[in-house]
């Protein structure tokens, strides 16, 4: 089945006159098979100014015939000419043009918006790393180009205070119905680019809207919205240690997660899981680990050497996963996850194996930490001591006279803070 | 706020075609399947096109494979240069990319059959028909949205003030002038070219350039949310972003004509005049008087005046070389030793764009500063990107594994390990650790209260509180309004009757500090 280029055009006119949302964002992907269909006759590009003037003959308003011609052009250029970063020239062009585009509609355009916004930051993507590529093979490191990526950014962050800005159509037809997804959108991009900032930037704009009562209630929005954002602010608490925050947000991503969508379960997991573990002792069941062998293989030795208060192989474990960890933004909080339970754990092996003396001698620990190959001075020790004792890991006392740590006859090593 | 008036045109009237050639040809230089119609450059673009877009250009074709590398502009006819100048006036930037592809269709076929000497590039039909349409608007609008760049650079921090720490001044090796390894090298800009004298009747009308720049910018900087907006915004005096779009666009060099080596800082509110702006080799010169003078006198408020002044001569001048990047890290180094966290911070900022550059200098050492400063304002999520950020060769340098260690021991509380890093920071480290280490030592002290009991020894209080004597610890202890536990027989502080003070200024000192750290 061939598609011309009249007939997808008419197919797209008759989307827009009908409002049809869902048609039209298929239309306007550049992976539709009619899109592709009708822009895989050019086989030149001299026929590319035809797609505008066929565009405007037979898509009457202006801008709907500059949006057609916009996404034939960026099929053609990506599908075919495979060059993703002339294809994002025009996508960025396109999604700009699009934006003034909604401000003069309602909810019915949105699903468009989402196909568009997406696409944008996809090709954006991979134009960066085709550039990246190209200025590494070339070696010419002395300036850096600004990244394609940052200027979807803006494009996209246009897109979201559009969707904000509705002031005109009732609450049921609002575009405010859009503000979680493109949020989302850009919460990906911000993330993409490192720049946790523009994230934070971008969650208070929407706070401030939703306390003046200006934003619907996020339980009114789609399940699929209020997951990837609850998701990234759970996250973004995360990173700032709010882990109260991060855990009410990331459980409440879990749970309103699809049941057949592993590989969301599994994002959220990865911050859910050492969340739960320094706020509430709490260890993921066998189940998890079987279920999401990603995840077993990066943290299941880290938790077994937490419940042995391994010390030794915790601080291996951690050395060898350093890498991923910090590219996850997770080693700072594992690195808290060591002085706050597994050290709290090692003293309480040794206070057991010394049957429970509640005078230890400092030595003793020193000692025991000298066996496990981690060789420190009394006063670290002391230190250590003193830490858990303020934070409530370990319940007494030092008594720097005598040398020893004067514990609590009930409960030594609390389980909860 | 005016827009800034040194990068006023210097050229009385270049027509609005000749600016479209070099800006079309910059961006399509970064496009990589079209680089090949890049390696056209300057001589038919007139001579606004800037050395920077010449350089771009060729090292984006060099990468290109064989066709275009063996179209180099030198083997290109000047009539076919013309004529890709043409092509780049004739289509609105909506239209380009079909243009484009279809130009560089023509030119590879004319470089195939070994034609592009004898076809005759000024009879040559336009690889597609312009289209007239609205789209030229929308430029015209795009070029008129301003940039809205905050003025960061150059905040009015306030000079100096009393110096808080007792740093004795052979503590630790101040090593503020550290030279780089090379002297820089280029020749200064042709003296030839003066800056005209802007009279006020023409300072307020756009030349045609200067609306070329505004597009230039505008596509850099545009920001969606003035959109609409038709008047013209001049963006604020911000340094960074007029170095950017000057690079970029066409320089506006000009060479101070001052001799005198020391000048106070004033802030510009108009084009700077070349007469009060001092050269290069000044320049030089001055930096080695204000290196004597700081090793003799020590009088931050004038260094920091006179850093200040060099400062913006650089700027103004557009010099971004070594000797920039050394002015900058002297200032850093010497706004350290004061503690004047927010001259070194305005200092820093420049630097991080300098070595981005690729200009040498020191840029291990002031990383190990900038994790260090984030502890001080205790940005944990920038934290978190710095460390995403980390390569392998800058995680073994010894200043920033450092200051990483540093980082572990705040995470840990681990006051031990944190007063002993404080007595060893290599570099200047240990003046940015004096930002918080009273702070840490209020923390420290108040977990030592609660854990040691009944008493703790001021032997051990001196050391593990960082101090280098035990004067230093009791001064600390009247500070924080504890001395009266402390029993001056047994010289023990007596912890549990101490600490709930001790909780109370620690609260006090964690309390959420201004993130700039000015003074």
């Amino acid at each position: 089945m061939t598609m011309s280029l009249e007939a997808y055009l008419a197919k797209l006119n008759r989307a827009v006159k009908t409002r049809s949302g869902h048609d039209l964002a298929l239309l306007v992907s550049k992976d539709n098979k009619d899109l592709l269909s009708a822009v895989r006759n050019f086989s030149s590009f001299s026929a590319a100014s035809d797609i505008s003037t066929v565009a405007h003959s037979t898509v009457k308003n202006k801008d709907w015939a500059a949006i057609a011609s916009g996404s034939c052009l960026v099929a053609y250029l990506y599908e075919i000419e495979r060059d993703p970063v002339l294809a994002y020239r025009e996508q960025n062009t396109l999604t700009q043009l699009f934006n003034r585009v909604v401000e003069k509609n309602d909810n019915w355009i949105l699903p468009v918006l989402y196909t568009i916004t997406q696409q944008l930051r996809h090709i954006a993507v991979e134009a960066d790393t085709i550039l990246q590529n190209q200025s590494n093979s070339q070696n010419s490191s002395t300036e850096k180009q600004e990244r394609k990526l940052e200027e979807a950014a803006r494009t996209i962050n246009r897109s979201l205070t559009v969707c904000l800005n509705d002031r005109n159509s009732p609450l049921e037809s609002s575009r405010k119905q859009g503000i979680y997804f493109v949020l989302s959108v850009l919460f990906k991009v911000y993330f993409k680019l490192g720049v946790l900032s523009l994230a934070k930037s971008a969650l208070r704009v929407l706070n401030s809207s939703s306390a003046a009562g200006d934003v619907p209630p996020l339980e009114t929005y789609p399940k699929a919205h209020v997951v990837t954002f609850r998701y990234y602010v759970g996250i973004l608490a995360f990173v700032e240690e709010d882990y109260e925050k991060a855990e009410e947000h990331l459980s409440a991503a879990l749970n309103l997660c699809h049941r057949k969508s592993i590989r969301n379960q599994q994002r959220i997991l990865l911050y859910l899981i050492p969340t739960h573990l320094l706020l509430r002792r709490q260890f993921p069941q066998a189940g998890v680990w079987t279920q999401f062998p990603d995840l077993a293989r990066l943290y299941q030795p880290l938790f077994a050497a937490v419940r042995r208060g391994d010390l030794r192989a915790y601080e291996s474990h951690l050395a060898a996963r350093e890498a991923t960890l910090i590219k996850r933004r997770l080693y700072l909080t594992l690195l808290k996850t060591r002085s706050a339970i597994v050290r709290p754990r090692f003293f309480e092996m040794v206070y057991r194996a010394k049957d429970r003396n509640s005078r230890m001698p400092v030595a003793t620990f020193r000692e025991g930490l000298h066996a496990i190959g981690i060789d420190v001075d009394d006063e670290q020790v002391e230190c250590w001591c003193a830490v858990m004792i303020y934070q409530g890991q370990m319940k007494g006392y030092i008594s720097r006279e005598k040398g020893i740590v004067v514990l609590s006859n009930t409960d030594p090593f609390p389980k909860r803070r | 706020m005016s827009a800034p008036p040194w990068s006023r045109s210097k050229f009385d009237k270049p027509s609005f075609g000749t600016v479209n050639v070099s800006k079309s040809i910059k961006t399509s230089a970064t496009v990589p399947k079209t680089s090949n119609t890049s390696s056209f450059t300057p001589s038919s673009s007139s001579s606004s096109s800037t050395s920077a877009t010449a350089a771009e250009t060729t090292s984006s074709s060099r990468g290109n494979g064989g066709a275009a590398a063996a179209a180099g502009s030198n083997a290109w006819p000047p009539s076919l240069k013309e004529y890709v100048g043409r092509c780049f006036t004739a289509f609105p930037p909506s239209q380009r990319p079909m243009m484009e592809v279809n130009l560089k269709k023509i030119i590879s076929a004319a470089l195939d059959s070994g034609a592009i000497w004898t076809i005759d590039w000024d009879k040559q039909p336009l690889p597609i028909e312009p289209e007239s349409n609205d789209d030229d608007m929308e430029d015209r609008l795009e070029a008129l949205r301003g940039n809205r760049d905050k003025d960061t650079a150059m905040s009015d921090a306030p000079l100096t003030t009393e110096q808080t720490t007792k740093r004795k001044a052979t503590k630790r090796s101040a090593k503020w002038d550290q030279p780089p390894s090379d002297d820089y090298s280029p020749p200064p800009p042709s003296p030839t070219i003066k800056k005209k004298k802007i009279d006020l009747s023409t300072r307020f009308v756009m030349s045609e350039e200067d609306k070329a720049k505004k597009e230039s910018r505008a596509r850099r900087f545009h920001s969606d949310s003035h959109e609409n907006t038709a008047t013209p915004t001049p963006p604020p005096p911000s340094f960074g972003a007029d170095q950017l779009y000057i690079s970029d666009g066409v320089p506006e060099v000009f060479v101070g004509r001052c001799q005198k080596l020391e000048k106070r800082y004033l802030r510009l509110t108009s084009a700077p005049d070349p007469e009060t702006v001092r050269p290069l080799p000044v320049l030089k010169q001055a930096l080695e008087l204000l290196k004597q003078k700081w090793r003799e006198e020590k009088n931050y408020a004038y260094i920091c005046d006179q850093f200040k002044s060099m400062r913006q001569d650089l700027t103004v001048q557009l010099i971004q070389n070594e000797f920039t990047v050394n002015v900058y890290e002297i200032h850093a180094r010497i706004a350290l030793e004061r503690g004047d966290l927010g001259e070194y911070n305005q200092c820093q900022t420049q630097l991080r764009a300098l070595y981005e550059k690729g200009i040498p200098g020191h840029p291990e050492e002031f990383l190990a500063y900038r994790i260090l400063y984030f502890l001080h304002t205790r940005n944990q999520s920038d934290m978190n990107e710095l460390l995403t950020e980390l390569t392998e060769k800058e995680k073994e340098n010894e200043a920033v594994m450092h200051a990483l260690a540093v980082r572990t021991a705040l995470t840990d509380s681990d006051y031990h390990t944190l007063m002993k890093l404080y007595m060893n920071a290599p570099n200047m480290g240990g003046y940015v650790m004096d930002s918080f280490i009273d702070r840490e030592r209020l923390l420290a002290l108040e977990i030592i209260c609660k854990a040691f009991r009944p008493e703790i020894g001021l032997d051990y209080l001196t050391v593990e509180l960082g101090f280098e004597s035990e004067e230093e610890c009791l001064e600390f202890m009247q500070r924080n309004s504890i001395i009266e536990h402390f029993d001056s027989k047994t010289r023990r502080l007596r912890t549990k009757e101490a600490y709930p003070v001790v909780m109370y200024n620690r609260m006090a000192a964690f309390k959420k500090i201004d993130i700039k750290g000015q003074l």
